[in-house]
């Protein structure tokens, strides 16, 4: 049997008999719009992922933007008060669910088996399915906007009793957004757990893997133990909506708080799901870009390992409020604070890897080094909300939405960009407008903190967050944030035309290593990516030569 | 081990993995609803 170009589908089905024929080994993708529908090649649906996660970004940062308008001025200028809680919910929901996690999810597609040599994920069908449940799942989210009594407008917390006795009709097709949404993410994440485990290169063991793969490898687990939990919240929301339920219902013997409880043992190991993939990405970046051996490799994973772990076991750390006893705020603070050591050993591993190198600064690079600085000021406000006698004061307050937006948007945001520049010219054989990405760069870094570095400070002041008008005193640092978020927006208008003319106009690269110093299986095969990779797995000396932990005298 | 051998040993894996992560998963949601009902 010939296996040089076929899917991984069509091989499995070969040998399990389910083709009676197999006359079509030697295709490359199909052609067609079903070519997009039918699709199990990883690359193809790594691509889908990617350009729905963008399309969701620009719609999630159109209600941003909603929302930055009208605080422009104190008043209510331009929407309803219902309206503006529709735009923070859905602007929460849109970028979490619909734009982060799959952007993610889209480069573990792409990435996972180049860089561990492997042809394929391990369940193809299941992969398309993953992908086609998306689109279905963020349309009837969107859909509910225009449904009598709006949209969702309890925040993307959506707290019972808010989301239950209180909300509009509209939130059963929530709750069923969010059942689809955790489902394809538990798929995914089965997918890359059965990949990682079972597609390696024979020759390649755990501690040979990419940071990239090993971050992803324990995020999916985080998903595994997180989803589920989402998945039972939204069902008790649904029983208690329809059925009679009072789970979270205090006049039926029901415990609102206890919906908090559930909520954020899923919440908060989501930000670390939206944020450990960032740490693999940056850990390739930096080395390729230092031109040294990422320093601190196994401390690395340790590190991701532990921070998943201590994920799981500091929820109420968003609840102080909730008349939690003393003790239990005494451990979740100090629990909470202890993330902050393997937190602080991937900052200096970073930080150490480019000591001394010899850098140069590509947009990857630039993207990187700007997560590690802008993330690591998201990193010491979260420590500030973590000290519970100090979190009296900034809770709910726009101290905290300065703090996560510092997170996910110059955290997980950045290096899905960087991400994005270091492997498009591999993905698609064509090199992006370097003098163009570079002004995006700063036009975006810059704007980004004129956006969210004031908010520290009406936080701090006291403003509260999802309110659409606010006190005089908060008027000055509110007209500077919105002058930032309009820049930062209009930023992806440019991002936008630099991927697309990278694509179709862009200057061709053929070398394989299209970054001279990078280190890694995917940069051993021709570029742009053929549709099909390592159909022989790469040996054991290819798998540590091209490892971008390991330092080989004399190989570079 | 051959090139199919090895791809059958793969998909054997896949599976039986996949089995008892999705099982892992499926346990959680039901966990979750029962802790609830209790």
């Amino acid at each position: 049997m010939s296996t040089t170009t076929t899917d991984l589908q069509d091989e499995i089905d070969a040998i399990t008999g389910s083709h009676g024929t197999h006359d079509d080994h030697h295709h490359g993708p199909k052609k067609g719009l079903l070519r997009w529908v039918k699709t199990t090649n990883h690359k193809d649906i790594g691509t889908l992922y990617i350009w729905f996660a963008f399309t969701m970004l620009l719609i999630g940062g159109a209600f941003a933007m909603v929302i930055r308008a009208e605080l422009f001025q104190p008043g209510l200028q331009l929407v309803e008060p219902q309206f503006f809680n529709q735009m923070t919910t859905l602007h929460g929901l849109i970028m979490v669910f619909g734009a982060i996690m799959p952007a993610f999810v889209g480069l573990a597609n792409w990435q996972i088996p180049l860089m561990i040599g492997a042809k394929d994920m391990a369940l193809p069908r299941m992969n398309n399915w993953s992908f086609w449940i998306l689109p279905f799942a963020g349309a009837m989210l969107l859909s509910t906007l225009f449904m009598k009594g709006g949209g969702p407008a309890f925040g993307w917390t959506f707290y019972a009793p808010l989301s239950t006795t209180f909300a509009p009709d509209s939130t059963d097709f929530f709750i069923f957004a969010i059942h689809m949404l955790g489902f394809s993410s538990i798929m995914g994440a089965i997918n890359i757990i059965a990949t990682v485990l079972n597609m390696r290169a024979p020759d390649m063991k755990l501690m040979d893997m990419p940071l990239f793969v090993w971050t992803w490898f324990i995020t999916a687990f985080l998903l595994i133990a997180a989803m589920p939990v989402l998945a039972g919240a939204v069902t008790m929301m649904l029983t208690d909506r329809n059925f009679g339920t009072s789970f979270f219902d205090a006049a039926g013997g029901g415990d609102p708080v206890m919906f908090q409880h559930i909520f954020w043992f899923f919440g908060h190991p989501e930000v670390y799901i939206m944020i450990l993939p960032a740490f693999g990405i940056v850990s390739q970046i930096i080395p390729t870009f230092a031109r040294k051996p990422l320093f601190g490799y196994s401390s690395m994973v340790y590190a991701t390992a532990s921070i998943a772990l201590l994920s799981f076991v500091v929820w109420a750390h968003h609840m102080f409020l909730t008349g939690m006893p003393i003790a239990g705020q005494m451990y979740f603070m100090y629990a909470t604070i202890l993330i902050s050591v393997p937190t602080g050993v991937k900052v200096f591993n970073w930080i150490t890897t480019m000591w001394k190198g010899s850098m140069t600064f590509e947009t990857p690079m630039l993207w990187a080094v700007a997560f590690v600085i802008l993330f690591t000021i998201g990193g010491f406000s979260g420590l500030m909300l973590g000290i519970a006698p100090a979190d009296i004061q900034y809770h709910d307050t726009y101290f905290v939405v300065a703090h996560f937006h510092y997170v996910l948007v110059t955290g997980a945001l950045f290096s899905i960009i960087a991400a994005v520049f270091y492997w498009l010219p591999k993905w698609c054989g064509r090199m992006y407008n370097e003098k163009l990405a570079r002004i995006h760069f700063w036009w975006a870094v810059i704007s980004v903190n004129i956006l969210f570095f004031p908010q520290h400070f009406l936080g701090l002041a006291g403003m509260p967050r999802r309110i659409p008008d606010y006190s005089l005193q908060f008027a000055d640092f509110n007209m500077i944030s919105s002058i930032g978020g309009f820049a930062f927006g209009a930023s992806f208008i440019l991002l936008t035309y630099i991927i697309v003319d990278c694509i179709r106009n862009g200057k061709r690269v053929t070398e394989p290593r299209v970054w001279e110093s990078a280190k890694g299986l995917e940069w051993t095969i021709p570029t742009p990516a053929p549709y099909h990779t390592f159909d022989e797995p790469p040996k054991k000396e290819q798998i540590l030569k091209e490892s971008s932990h390991i330092h080989i005298e004399g190989v570079h | 081990m051959t090139e199919d051998e090895l791809l059958e040993k793969q998909r054997k894996g896949a599976r039986r993995t996949a089995t008892i992560v999705g099982g892992i998963a499926f346990a959680i949601f039901l966990l979750t609803l029962y802790l609830n009902s209790v």
